[in-house]
């Protein structure tokens, strides 16, 4: 009897530890790095952003965030990050700040209708 | 997602993004926060002539050029379809060296740059001529430039190139008209290029009628006066930056 009684201790403990520990997890964002093949800087014009302590020349895993701009009239593609193992595409909704050639120091993106509910 | 970036000045082609903030929020969860640098930029063939196909649509040539496009650059003043770059003469100076020469322009003390430079940027203006808007070539020059200047620059600044593995050029054009201009008549090139040299620069501005190259009117023998119609001009005041070529010297 206490043997079983010790065990159902054991079984609560374990489970009430790893509870929170999922649930932590489960409310962060598994922003992960965009592999190099989800980019393509070889030809046309994009903007790019890196981890500041990573080296996109370097280091296997660095962008993440892409944007490319295409066509002519140089028209914005959506730009991707990747969460978890999904390339989430997002569209530019509004700037500000000062502006240096197309790039402005304060911009908001969000998602597509229906690929998720990413929003700023 | 909001980005926070500080953006830096566009440089020829590139824009450097020098720091910033990425933040991810989605609801129910914790907003993903994280440091970023970045760039900007584009990539085009490198043998293309850089923004020297004229248009009289301003649209079709910005989107030609893109929003990071390279900067125009007058390298062939001759070409009917590169008027609308080689309005004026142009000067190309090193970006590293530029504070000095640009005390020297800007001091009044126009004469007294070092004849190895004055020189130096007579060449590359027929090298650069002779490149026809070649990308490529326009580097080769400007690399061989670098070359020279660590030959002399470091022996009078004590301030090499050699720890800089990239190198900017900065660009500069005229916005008035031509003058009477000393330009080098003793060099390797002799006087049928000082002479080149002359015809060139008045062919770099629209507003000269003509231009002769006189190694008599010399000033101590060096220099010779290219008179072509207009003011004298020579002072940097009056130039303008044209863009930044970066280049690697190694």
């Amino acid at each position: 009897m206490n043997y079983i009684a010790w065990l159902l201790v054991l079984f609560v403990s374990l489970t009430s530890a790893s509870v929170p520990a999922q649930a932590a997890n489960e409310k962060r964002i598994n922003m992960r790095f965009l592999d190099r093949s989800d980019i393509s800087r070889s030809s046309g014009c994009s903007i790019s952003l890196w981890q500041t302590n990573r080296d996109p020349d370097k280091d296997k895993f660095a962008f993440v965030f892409f944007e490319k701009l295409v066509g002519a009239r140089q028209n914005r593609a959506p730009a991707i990050i990747k969460i978890g193992s999904n390339l989430v595409k997002l569209r530019r909704v509004a700037v500000g700040g000062n502006k240096a050639a197309m790039i402005f120091t304060r911009t908001s993106f969000t998602n597509f209708p229906g690929e998720g509910h990413l929003w700023c | 997602m909001v980005l926070s970036l500080r953006v830096e000045e566009p440089e020829g082609e590139a824009v450097e993004i020098s720091g910033g903030h990425l933040s991810v929020s989605i609801p129910g969860k914790q907003v993903f926060s994280l440091s970023v640098k970045g760039g900007a930029g584009c990539v085009t063939p490198a043998a293309a002539a850089p923004d020297a196909i004229p248009s009289n649509d301003s649209k079709v040539r910005s989107a030609r050029r893109g929003p990071f496009g390279r900067y125009p650059v007058c390298t062939n003043p001759r070409d009917p379809i590169q008027k609308h770059v080689c309005k004026d003469n142009y000067l190309i100076s090193l970006n590293l060296q530029s504070a000095a020469v640009l005390d020297h322009f800007r001091t009044g003390k126009d004469r007294e740059l070092p004849e190895w430079l004055q020189m130096e940027y007579a060449h590359q203006l027929i090298a650069l001529e002779e490149c026809n808007g070649k990308f490529r070539c326009l580097e080769s020059v400007l690399r061989n430039t670098i070359k020279m200047a660590e030959n002399h620059f470091i022996r009078r600044k004590a301030k090499g190139l050699g720890r800089f593995s990239r190198t900017r050029f900065r660009l500069f054009q005229a916005k008035d008209s031509p003058g009477n201009d000393l330009i080098p008549s003793k060099s390797s090139r002799n006087f049928s290029w000082s002479q080149r040299l002359c015809q060139l620069r008045c062919a770099a501005n629209s507003k000269c009628a003509g231009a002769g190259f006189d190694a008599l009117q010399h000033n101590n023998g060096v220099y010779g006066y290219c008179t072509m119609k207009g003011r004298i001009s020579q002072s940097l005041r009056n130039w303008r930056p044209l863009g930044v070529l970066l280049v690697k010297s190694r």
